[in-house]
Formats: structure tokens, sequence, C-alpha cells
């Protein structure tokens, strides 16, 4: 099994780090305001018997989002499971060069679900197909910032494609 | 042999190819599951299938508790309470001989019982606890081997994010399962502080003890732990007691932590940033196995080889507790060499329909929960069983004078112990059943 990816001492820099390490971010918020929401509705539940109408409507919505944002920050920080007991006697360079082939296929599979999700989006969209309860919230952009977090997975996967080939992955 | 069970076999076949080849495990199963439905079905019926399947899967109710379980270890790491319930532990019976090994493992214990991730544990106690062991004088390997031991503890004891990867995978209540693998939990954090015992009896200067403290100082490091007991009264109570849903449970579990490292002053700005970024790259990892094995799953479903070979083993007659057995060797065999969480989900579409149609006197909810128990067990194992357990190169990470060899010498004892009690809820299934009957 692959160990840790890079810590945060020696974790990739530049300008798509950075937008990467942004959008985790937005996603652990939406996950901090997905349990805020929810304390919230239970501490109503107790105290008035009436929790925050259409929470369970809004909370998968909140997490999901939140784990479309943590995808691309998992491959940049290389935290896909990998087993790597039956290569490590190959030189680290053929083991960087089998990495970065790995590494462009994510991209492409990435891209593909991003592709797949953006027409998802659309047919979301052109139904008009809600949540099931109280609120019936529309969901197509969701399904959207799930395509977007996609994409950025698959451009941050051969950002890595280069820096692998040339052994500094 | 039937063409069911050729495909699904190539699939399998072809998937351990490329997780051989260093592909990553979920990307495999993805590639794998995809090519396979293509087979059976077609591209267009694929290409519709992936456009909302992903979101369907990451925003789905039951599978919120994941995230938000790992942000409230995260945020738990960071909020100082893993130190403050070293030293109430450490107060307590740190005076006996190996105190301050078991102080370390009842703090494991404890830490358990707010974060659902081994590996999030073992960091934490490790941080906390490795440096009073070695300045106490406990070697590197016996410090580093309990704590990777202890940090287990971390997924035997509820909740944990393997347990409800197990109970979505197999459509079991997620909180019956917490309530099956309380005693089996306990009894390995028993079991921990008895070899700890039996090795300061037999190596007492390998294992010392420190000056017992005022009856004062030792009840104000008992109240340092008020925070982390609130928390776990709450998630665990709550939890079992009906009052919450486990999403519910994890989201006011993490609320809760925030307030009080907030509170203490413990986590501010920083570490706030710094336990969002943890958990994104914890729940990438999990989430991209998750979505791989949605899409092999589809294609085994499709396949139909799980039903039917569920259908094989019963109608051949099979000695239930024979096959039992082989499944959990085959577990030990591939914990040993990957991902446990990878394991189970690779293993389970085939695995689970198969021990629920033998007869093992259980009824099919109750064999479900006490096979769950002993995935658990056989996980734990591979966390820190030679040669890759994740646990060990966590702590080995922090212990870098510490030879590996030594540090897997350390674990060795406490490994038989979880021999032990595999052996032990194989042969007494009311170990994991009794407390579901009781409170429900």
């Amino acid at each position: 099994m692959s160990e840790p990816g890079p810590s945060a001492r020696d974790a990739p820099a530049g300008r798509l780090a950075t937008v990467v390490r942004a959008i985790a971010f937005l996603g652990g918020v939406a996950l901090l305001v997905a349990s805020m929401i929810t304390t919230v509705s239970v501490l109503l539940r107790w105290t008035t018997s009436q929790p925050i109408p259409g929470d369970f409507e809004m909370i998968p919505i909140a997490t999901g989002i939140g784990v479309f944002g943590c995808l691309a920050y998992g491959t940049l920080m290389k935290t896909n499971i990998l087993v790597d007991s039956f290569t490590t006697w190959l030189p680290a360079r053929i083991n960087g060069a089998i990495d970065a082939f790995w590494s462009l296929v994510w991209a492409a599979v990435a891209l593909w679900l991003a592709e797949r999700m953006a027409v998802g989006t659309l047919d979301t969209l052109a139904s008009g197909t809600r949540t099931i309860g109280l609120l019936a919230l529309s969901y197509w952009w969701a399904i959207g910032i799930g395509a977007l977090c996609f994409a950025a997975t698959g451009l941050t996967a051969l950002w890595w494609v280069p820096r692998m080939l040339a052994g500094r992955g | 042999m039937a063409p069911e069970f050729l495909l699904a076999g190539a699939g399998f076949a072809a998937m351990l190819v490329l997780i051989a080849c260093r592909a990553p495990v979920g990307l495999a199963m993805l590639l794998v599951g995809a090519a396979g439905y293509v087979h059976i079905l077609d591209w267009s019926a694929l290409g519709n299938y992936l456009k909302t399947t992903p979101y369907h899967l990451f925003s789905s109710y039951t599978l919120s508790v994941v995230p938000l379980f790992i942000l409230m270890g995260s945020l738990a790491e960071r909020g100082g309470l893993a130190r403050e319930l070293f030293v109430a532990a450490n107060a307590l019976v740190g005076h006996h001989r190996g105190g301050v090994a078991q102080g370390a493992m009842m703090g494991c214990t404890v830490f358990g019982a707010i974060c659902g991730s081994s590996v999030a544990t073992t960091a934490t106690m490790g941080r906390a606890c490795l440096p009073e062991l070695r300045r106490y004088g406990y070697g590197g390997g016996v410090s580093a081997g309990l704590l990777a031991v202890g940090g287990t503890l971390g997924v035997l004891i509820p909740p944990s994010v393997i347990l409800v990867i197990y109970a979505i995978s197999t459509e079991q209540n997620i909180v019956k399962l917490f309530m099956a693998s309380t005693i089996p939990g306990f009894i390995a954090a028993g079991f921990y502080m008895a070899v700890i015992w039996w090795l300061a009896r037999r190596n007492p200067a390998g294992w010392p003890a420190v000056p017992k403290l005022p009856l004062a100082e030792r009840l104000r490091a008992l109240r340092g732990v008020w925070g982390i007991t609130l928390i776990t009264v709450v998630v665990v109570a709550g939890l079992f007691a009906g009052i919450f849903t486990p999403t519910e449970s994890a989201a006011v579990g993490c609320i809760l932590t925030l307030a009080l490292g907030m509170l203490r002053g413990d986590i501010r700005g920083r570490e706030i940033r710094e336990s969002l970024l943890a958990t994104a790259e914890t729940t990438a990892m999990i989430f991209v196995i998750l979505l791989g094995a949605e899409v092999f799953n589809a294609f085994l479903a499709l396949s139909q080889a799980p039903d039917l070979l569920a259908m094989w083993v019963t109608d051949n007659d099979f000695p239930p507790y024979v096959v039992l057995g082989i499944l959990l060797v085959a577990y030990i065999i591939l914990g040993a060499v990957m991902d446990e969480l990878a394991m189970i989900l690779l293993t389970l579409p085939v695995f689970f329909p198969v021990v629920t149609a033998l007869d093992f006197g259980l009824t099919t909810e109750q064999t479900a929960l006490w096979f769950g128990v002993l995935v658990l067990s056989v996980v734990g194992i591979g966390l820190t069983a030679p040669p890759i357990g994740l646990n060990v190169f966590v702590i080995s990470s922090m212990a870098r004078d510490v030879p590996i060899a030594q540090i897997y010498r350390g674990v060795l004892p406490f490994l038989v112990t979880d021999f032990l009690r595999l052996l032990l809820c194989v042969a007494c299934p009311a170990l994991s059943l009794w407390l579901v009957d009781v409170l429900t």
C-alpha cells in the first residue's frame, strides 16, 4: 500500500495548487455548514419540536458539494490509494513513469466524468427535477458544481504527469 | 463454469492485475466496472448511468455521515483533547508498573469513541503520548508498537468509518452495527491492557512507573477531560438512545468539538483551516474508492454472479463455519497487502451474499451484524500486521529513530490477542449481538 501523500511541509505550490486548496477549503466549509444546519435543527427539534424545515433536503446537498470540493485536493496531495508491494523492486524512474501513466488515465476519467455530469446538469435543469420533501429544492446547480470539481480533479491529475515523469512526483 | 462466474472472475482478475501494476484502487475498480458494464449493456447505458451517479452517491444522506465523522476526528486531533486524555489517564494509573503505557492505551480507547478513523487516532495519540513514553524510559519499539495497536481502537470502538461503509454497502442499520461492535471493541482494549500488564511483569525494567501524584493533582487532571467526556456522551449515548441519526450525531459532534476547541483557545483560524484540508484529503481518498466500488458493484450486479455464487454455496451444503473461516483467512491475507477500506469494498459484494446465505442459526440481520464485527476485527489486524500495517507506517513517521522491524516486534504480542479476539467473536456471536438485543 502506498504511504501517505506529501505532507503539509512539502505540499505542492503554484497557481493550480492554490486554486485547488481554495476549492477544498470551500468544500470543508460546506461540510461545516451542513453540521451547523443539522445541529440547529436538532436543537430546535428538542426545544420546540419544530426542526428546520427541509433539513433532510439541504444537508445531503451541502455534504455532496463538500465531498466534490475535496476530490481535486486529494489528487493534488496524491491520496489515491495504490498498492506498491509488487513494484518496489523497480527503479524509481520506472515507477515514476507508471505513476505518470495512471495519473494520465485518472485525468482522462475525471474529465470524462466532468463531461457526463455537465450533460447531467443540463438534463436535470431541463426536466426540472427537485428534491423530494418540503422545500422541493432544484439541485441541477449542485450537479454542475460536481462537474466543475471533476474538471479541476482532471486538470490536477494532468499537472502531476510531467512532474512524475521527471521524478518529482 | 457458468458464464456469469467467468465474467465476474475475469473482472476480478483484471482489477487485481491493474492494482498490482500500481493503478490507484478506486480507478482500477472504476475502469473494470465500466468495461464490464459496457460488455453487458453498452456505451450509451454507461454514459447515461454516469450523468448523475456521482452526485447521487456523494450527496446520499446516509453517506454524509462519513465526511462529518472525519471532520469531527480532524477537529478533535487539533483541539488538544488527546493530550488531556493522556494526562488524566496517566495521573490515574501511571504509578503502576507499565502505567504510562496503560494510560496511553486508555487514552486511545476514549479517543476511539469520538474518532472513527484508525489513522487519525494513531496520529493524534502518537503525537500526544510517544514523546512522554520515551521520556519515562519506555523503549522505542515498545512505545511505537503499542500506539500503533492502540490506534486501531479508533475503528474498533464506535463510531467507526469502516463500519459505516460496511453498513452502507450491505444495507444494514448503522446504529445496530455500532452497538454490535461495542463489546468486542472494549474486549480489544481490555486485551491490549492485559498484554501491557503481562509484559510489564515479565520485564519490569522496560516498563517503568512514574511517581504517584497527590490526590488533588489527580483530581485536577481528571477535571481536564470534561470536554471529551461531554462529546463522547452526546455522540455515543445520543446515537444509541435513538435521539440522533448517525449523521446528526456526527454533525453535533463536529460543532461541539469545534466550539469546545475555540472556547479553550486550542482551535483558531489556522487549526480550522488545517482540519478542513486534512478532512479533504481523507474524504477524497475514501470517496474515489466509493465511486469505483459503485461502478464495479453495478457491473457485478448486472452479471448476477454474487447471487449465483451464494446459491451455489447453499446448494452444495458446505459447512458454514468452514466457509466463514476461508473468507476470514482471505481477508487476513488481503489485509496484509492492501488498504482495508478498498479490501472490504472489493469483497463485500461477493462475500456478503455468501455469508448471509449460510445457516449459522441466526437471523439474516444477526448474521450481517456479526459478520460486520468479524470484518472489523480482521481490518484491525490488517492495520498493524506485517508486512504492511498502515498504523505502523503512521507511527513510524513520528518515531524516525526506531527501525520499523522493532515497531513490528512491539506490535506482535498485541496481535496475538487480536487473533484470540477474532476467534472469540467467531465462536460466540452473542458478544456482538447481546447489546443490540438489549438496546433495541
